[in-house]
Formats: structure tokens, sequence, C-alpha cells
């Protein structure tokens, strides 16, 4: 099933959790915990807030509009690592 | 909650966690209850409400971690309870997990009760999953359940019992219910009435090809296995790859054995991998068959389908076109109509500005009449635009759109090559660049970082979705318009290809990688949000309005008048002239360059440039604010096109070759100073600016070719 999960990503380049748990035949929440535990071990990299280093403080513009949106938690990336990437070599 | 007649909370206030204290008890004997469970399961609230507020807090031996522990007593049975560490797992990842995980082992509990949320069970039943081959009585406290019914989650607690092989208790610990339940099964278990030894993992979790290799780990142990270690959790934790199991293994097995196992778990693979996957197996099966989640699936279902065209890679792209055409509609509707309203008294205002004065020197009428006046009017038009495309932008925001906007543009960046850290970074860009460009540090490597920072200014901002709709709509009709908006989408798709391949083909090699983005649900919108969010993009808009393009148009009014007191021999017309070869170009005189070339300070600062250039020029009939004026008065004739009016003064060849070379400049000096201070570096900084100058140019003069050969 992780080990599922970890080749659609590779697979797909892009995907979205609603895929993979159309892929997968579960519900987005057990995907959401898939992913999770494979970020947990260091097979995907969770890239939620600590991408946006308070980016927007130092705009000019202070429209942080965008960065709310992300504060709240509503966007959540996994990101293939190399750990990734050789435990599907290694088990296909 | 509990009867009372049976349970007393017996907590003692000089901290009766040690076992000669709690042998002092009046009761016969004492059961040790252990309280495992992840992190806002409720764990804490269920032990609090069975050992009442006195409870003994103290630090785990030789630890820093806090240790909670308190007595109860039930049915003449005193209870030694234990709140074990909020943990993720059993693994040893953690202090807390070591701590959870060796008082299980080396404590040997009566009983563990793991705490599971019954709103969110995938997550707590891996905890469970992992307690069982601990071979210790498990009790499942399903707590939470008040929360699981409000999101319509059925969970079927006879059918969850027999699929894990333990106790389920279902409870709502805040309001105290189950409490009495739980405690009666505790006894139950300590009593050995109740039959809950769970069935065998190897057995019951895993497949049959695990459940071969764990077997065969396990032959090889089994006469080494530590004492009260159980066999088949140690065959786990050395497939586990787990440090301390496999140092003691490493010790206790003789040397045949050990590189026996070694070579099997080499064979193996991945075996972090294989165990939570089998693990994982094991809890889709137990949500499939006991657990009905009836509204999320329903709404799940629902936003799927929209998903499956909305994030389609041809689908997708459709509904943004069409929802951007939807957006133009929505901003022409509502904001033309109010700034032709502002653009009326433009003329007005310059008309009493030049007569009320009397003694004032004329520069300085001129500086208001003719800078001041028309650049916050333009603005305070803009005004409108700006508020209207917030609107649009916000609704979609707020229901959930945007987040698809962004996918789809990063499945095109994945496909150009760019590394998976960047979707960040380059989503925040579409709000604005600085953002994106700061946001650039997440980038592992100085050359990704590079060309991030270069990518990250290409894409569009909010700031200046608006000023091009502004320019577009000011210059050609509706039609022309959305076609022009397209080919500025298709443009600046075109522009993040040839970078990515011009500055990428050395720093991206073999670097895409794979991506997942968990899309937020759609919502019903929230007008109170969108209507701050609104309000919000107005008041920064009119702060620039009232500061940045009120002083840069008196500044070009000042350059335009001084030193001769006309626009022909002043020192703009002088530095425009100088550049104007690189305006023919483009097929614009020296007035639409300096537009341009102001643009590079602010987008927003064209739009003074243009009100002041244009506006001094004699005669209503060449002046941009004058035309506006005529055309809101029915004074057009046909009245259909503004874009005929403009043509007086500006071709639409020339037109078209602004709104792109604006649309690919340099996105604002903002942006080139974060971009200085994110490299520290004059050459990267200077490299990057005449970069976008370079691309503005080519792409002002691409227009401007294909502009006259569309429009003559």
């Amino acid at each position: 099933m992780l080990l599922k999960a970890l080749d659609y990503i590779a697979t797909k380049k892009m995907a979205t959790t609603a895929s993979l748990a159309d892929r997968l035949g579960l519900s987005e929440e057990m995907v959401k915990q898939l992913l999770m535990e494979l970020a947990r071990g260091g097979y995907l990299d969770l890239v939620e807030k600590e991408s946006s280093p308070n980016s927007c403080d130092s705009c000019a513009r202070k429209c942080a509009d965008l960065k709310k949106s992300i504060d709240k938690g509503h966007i959540s990336v996994w990101i293939l690592t190399a750990k990734g990437k050789r435990a599907i070599g290694k088990l296909s | 909650m509990p009867d009372k007649s049976n349970l007393k909370s017996a907590a003692c206030s000089r901290g009766c966690s040690d076992t000669t204290e709690t042998k002092q008890h009046s009761h016969k004997e004492v059961i040790t209850v252990g309280f495992a469970g992840q992190p806002n399961t409720g764990k804490s609230t269920i032990f609090n409400r069975i050992t009442g507020l006195k409870q003994h807090v103290g630090n785990w031996p030789g630890k820093t971690v806090e240790q909670k522990t308190g007595l109860t007593s039930y049915k003449d049975v005193t209870y030694r309870c234990v709140d074990l560490p909020g943990t993720y797992s059993l693994s040893a990842n953690s202090l807390e997990e070591r701590i959870a995980r060796d008082f299980i082992l080396k404590e040997k509990p009566d009983v563990i009760v793991v705490v599971a949320d019954a709103s969110q069970l995938e997550r707590t039943l891996y905890m469970v999953a992992e307690a069982i081959p601990l071979s210790v009585p498990i009790v499942v406290a399903l707590n939470m359940m008040d929360v699981a019914e409000l999101r319509e989650t059925k969970i079927n607690a006879k059918m969850l019992e027999k699929a894990i092989g333990a106790t389920v208790v279902p409870l709502v610990a805040s309001k105290g219910k189950g409490i009495t339940e739980l405690l009666e099964v505790i006894y139950q278990i300590s009593q050995q009435k109740k039959a809950v030894a769970p069935k065998p993992a190897s057995g019951y979790i895993f497949d049959a090809k695990e459940q071969d290799l764990l077997s065969k780990i396990k032959e090889n142990i089994n006469d080494s296995t530590p004492e009260g270690y159980p066999a088949e959790w140690i065959a786990l934790k050395l497939l586990e790859e787990d440090e301390e199991v496999t140092q003691i293994m490493q010790q206790k097995m003789a040397t045949d054995n050990w590189q026996e196992t070694e070579k099997l778990l080499k064979e193996a693979g991945d075996g972090k991998l294989i165990v939570a996957d089998g693990r994982y197996k094991w809890i889709a099966k137990i949500m499939a068959s006991t657990v009905t989640k009836l509204g999320l699936e329903a709404s799940l279902q629902k936003r799927n389908r929209f998903d499956k065209i909305a994030t389609h890679p041809i689908g997708g792209y459709l509904v943004a076109a069409a929802i951007v055409l939807l957006s133009l509609i929505i901003t022409a509707v509502i904001a033309f109509p109010l700034a032709m309203v502002v653009m009326g008294y433009v003329p007005v205002l310059v008309e009493l500005a030049l007569t009320l004065p009397g003694e004032m020197p004329t520069w300085l009428s001129g500086v208001i009449a003719y800078g001041l006046i028309p650049g916050v009017g333009m603005g305070l038009a803009m005004f409108f635009m700006v508020i209207a495309i917030s609107l649009v932008l916000g609704f979609l925001e707020d229901i959930g759109y945007m987040a698809r906007l962004g996918y789809l543009f990063d499945s095109f960046m994945q496909r150009i090559g760019l590394h998976g850290k960047a979707f960040m970074p380059l989503f925040m860009s579409m709000g604005c660049n600085v953002a994106g460009i700061v946001g650039g540090r997440v980038m592992d490597s100085w050359r990704q970082r590079m060309l991030l920072l270069i990518m990250a200014s290409i894409i569009p901002c909010t700031a200046l979705i608006p000023i091009t709709g502004f320019f577009v709509i000011l210059f050609f009709d509706a039609g022309t318009g959305f076609l022009i908006v397209l080919a500025l989408l298709a443009a600046t798709i075109l522009h993040l290809i040839v970078t990515a391949r011009v500055f990428g083909a050395t720093a991206l090699k073999g670097e895409a990688t794979g991506l997942i983005m968990e899309l937020p649900p759609y919502h019903r919108p929230n007008w109170r949000t969108i209507g701050a969010f609104v309000i919000g993009k107005g008041k920064e808009f009119l702060h620039r309005a009232v500061t940045l393009i009120a002083v840069a148009s008196m500044i070009i009014w000042l350059l335009s008048y001084f030193p001769g007191g006309g626009i022909e021999g002043s020192y703009l017309a002088s530095f425009g002239k100088t550049f104007e070869p690189i305006g023919q170009l483009m097929g614009m005189d020296w007035r639409l360059l300096v537009c341009w070339m102001t643009a590079g300070i602010a987008k927003e600062t064209a739009l003074a440039a243009m009100a002041v250039i244009y506006g001094i020029m004699p005669g209503a009939g060449t002046s941009i604010t004058g035309m506006l004026v005529d055309v809101m008065a029915g004074r057009t004739g046909d009245g259909a096109a503004l874009g005929l009016h403009v043509l007086e003064a500006v071709s639409p060849a020339s037109a078209l070759a602004f709104i792109f070379a604006v649309f690919f400049s340099i996105p604002c000096i903002a942006a080139v100073g974060v971009v200085y201070s994110e490299t520290r570096s004059l050459k990267w900084t200077f490299g990057i600016a005449s970069y976008y100058t370079l691309m503005s140019i080519i792409a002002g003069v691409i227009a401007y070719n294909i502009g006259l050969l569309v429009f003559g």
C-alpha cells in the first residue's frame, strides 16, 4: 500500500491525494495517513508552512492573502525524497 | 460517569506512584494500567476522569519527560494508572516513544488502554497495530464518539472488536460517557474474566509473504530472545531496523544465526516500509469493514467528480480559461462604468486647479492640474478594477478553486523539469513575486535557488492582473481583450519554458521528482471573508494610489515640464528620445516608451505616466482622460469601441506591444531589492533585471509585429 503510493507519486510526477485515493481504493483520510507515515519515515518531504518563512512579512505590499491561506493549512504538498526513490528501486 | 459506589478516586497527595506506597492502600490487590495513545486523542481526559484531579506528577526515572500517575479503585480492586507520553507510535524515534515502549515491555502492566480517536480512526489505529505484538492485554478506548457522530462517521464497535481481537469501549470522555464501562472491562481483564489476548501479530496483520519472512527471522532468534521480550515483536523490530533491538540481538545471538538473520533482512529490502505497509493494509481492511463515513464520503465524491475535470491536463485548462473569461466579464461589467464616473471628474478638477490658484506659479498649478489630478484620477479609476478583480479572486480563493489553479500550473512546471520543492514558492508568486523569491530559500542548492528566483518573477502577480486588465480594456474591445489575455497566458508559459531551458539545463538535470498535493475542500463562499479580502486589497491600493502614484505623477510631470516649460524640450523627452530606437522596435514613440520604463518601478506607475504624458497633450480629443470622458458622455459616434479613440494617440499594434512589454518587464523595484537581499550579489541582481528587460523588449517586438499583421 505504502509502496504503491510511492510508486504512484514517482510515476505521475504530480498528483493529488484524491487521485491516489481513487487508485488505491481508499478514503482520502487514509491516504493522508499513508503520506504522513511516509513523511515520518523520510520517504516523502512534507512542504507546508516551512516553505513560507514569513516571506510576505518582508514584502512592501503586505498583501498576505496567499500566506494566510497557506498558514491555515489549506495546502499540503509531499515530495518524493531520494530515500523514497531508493525504496521504490529496492522493492520493484 | 463511573458508578460511585464502586469507584473511588484515590490519588495520593504526596504522590503514590511508588509500588510500596500503592501496596499500603486498603484494597487487596493493585492492578497497573497504562494509558497509551497519540496526542489529541483525549488520553489525558480519560486518565483525569478515572483518577480524579489529585494526581502525582513527576518525571520518568532519569528523564525530563513528565510522568503522571494516579490511583483509583473499582469493585474492591485498586488500579495504579499511568499516563504514558502522547506519541504517534511505539517505535523508538523519540524519547517519549522510548519511554512508552519501555514501560510496556519492562514494567509489564496488567492492562494497556490504547486510546483511539473515533473521528480519525485510521490515524490512531496504527498504535493498536504496534501494541498487539507486545503481548500485553489491550483495551481500545474509542474516544470522541460524539465528534465522529457529528461528522456522520458510523463505527461498528462490535465488528471492530472482532477485527482487532481486543475489547473496544466507545467513549465520550469529555462528558464522562463510557468511563464506567471502560473500568468494568479493565476489571474483567484483571480478573481474567474476559478473553482479550490478541491474535498473533504476524498471522493477524501481515500477508503471507511478510509472515514467511517474520517466521524465518523468529526461527533464527527464538533461543536468544531476551527475557520478557516477545519474539514476534523482536522480529518486527529487527525488520524495522530498530537500533536498540538490533544491538541487543547482535550481542545475544550466535554469530551464524546473526549472519543468517542479517542476510534475510538485507534480502527483504526496506524493512521499515514493509512493516508499516503491512500495518496500513490491516488498518485499511478494518476501516473498510467497520467504518462508514456518510457525510464525508458523499461530499468527497461530489468534489472528486469536479476535481477530475478541474485538475485534468486538458479539461483543467479549459475550466481555467472559462473562469478567466468570466472574471474579465464580471470585472468589465462592475468596474468600467464606475471608473468612467471617476474619470469624468478629472477634466472638471483640472479646470478648477487651473483657475482657482490665481497667483500660483505656472509650474505649480501645472503639477497639480496635469500631474497630481490625472495621476490620482487614473489611480482611483483603477481602484474599481482592483475591487472587481479582488472580488473574483477572493471568491475563487474562498471556495477553494485557486489551489486547483496552482495545481494545474505546477503540474506544468513539473513537466518542464522543475524540482518539486519549487512548488510552494511559485504558488506564492501568484500572490506576490516577492513572497515567491523569499520562499525560494527552501531550495537545496544555490543554482536551483537562482533558477527559482528567476522563474518566480515571471509568474503574473495579483497586482499585475488588474493593471493589465485595465490597459487591455483601455485599448481594446472585450472580444479582442479576451484573446490578448489568453495570448499573455500562453506567452507566460512559453517564457517559463524558455527560462527553464536557458538557465536550468544543468541545474535541474535529473532532479525532477514526484509530488502529491492535498487540495483543500470546496466550500460555500463566506462573504464576510471575501469582503475582508476585497476591503484589504482596496485599502492597500488606495494607499498606493495616493502615495506612490501621486508622487510618481508629480515627478513625471515636473520632468516633462522642465527645463523649457514644455514637454518636447523636457528632461523626460530627452530621456525618452535617447532610448527611442529601442522603442521603435516595439512601435512605441518616446512617450509610450517612458510609460513602459516607469512600469519597472511598480506597474501602477505606468498608469501615472500615461495619465500625465498623454493627459497634457493638447486637445481633449487626443488625451486619454479626455477620450474616457467623451465615451462616458456618449460623444463617441458609434459609442462601441474605446480602442478607436485611443488609436488617435497610440496605434493598436503599439498598444499591444506596450501591454506585452509591461507584462513581462521587471515585476517591481521591491522585487529587485529582494533579489539583491537574497543573493547579496550585484552581478546576479543586475543580471536578472537585465534578463527581464531583454525578455520584455523581445515580447514587445513580437507583439508589435503580430499587431501590425492583425490590426494593420
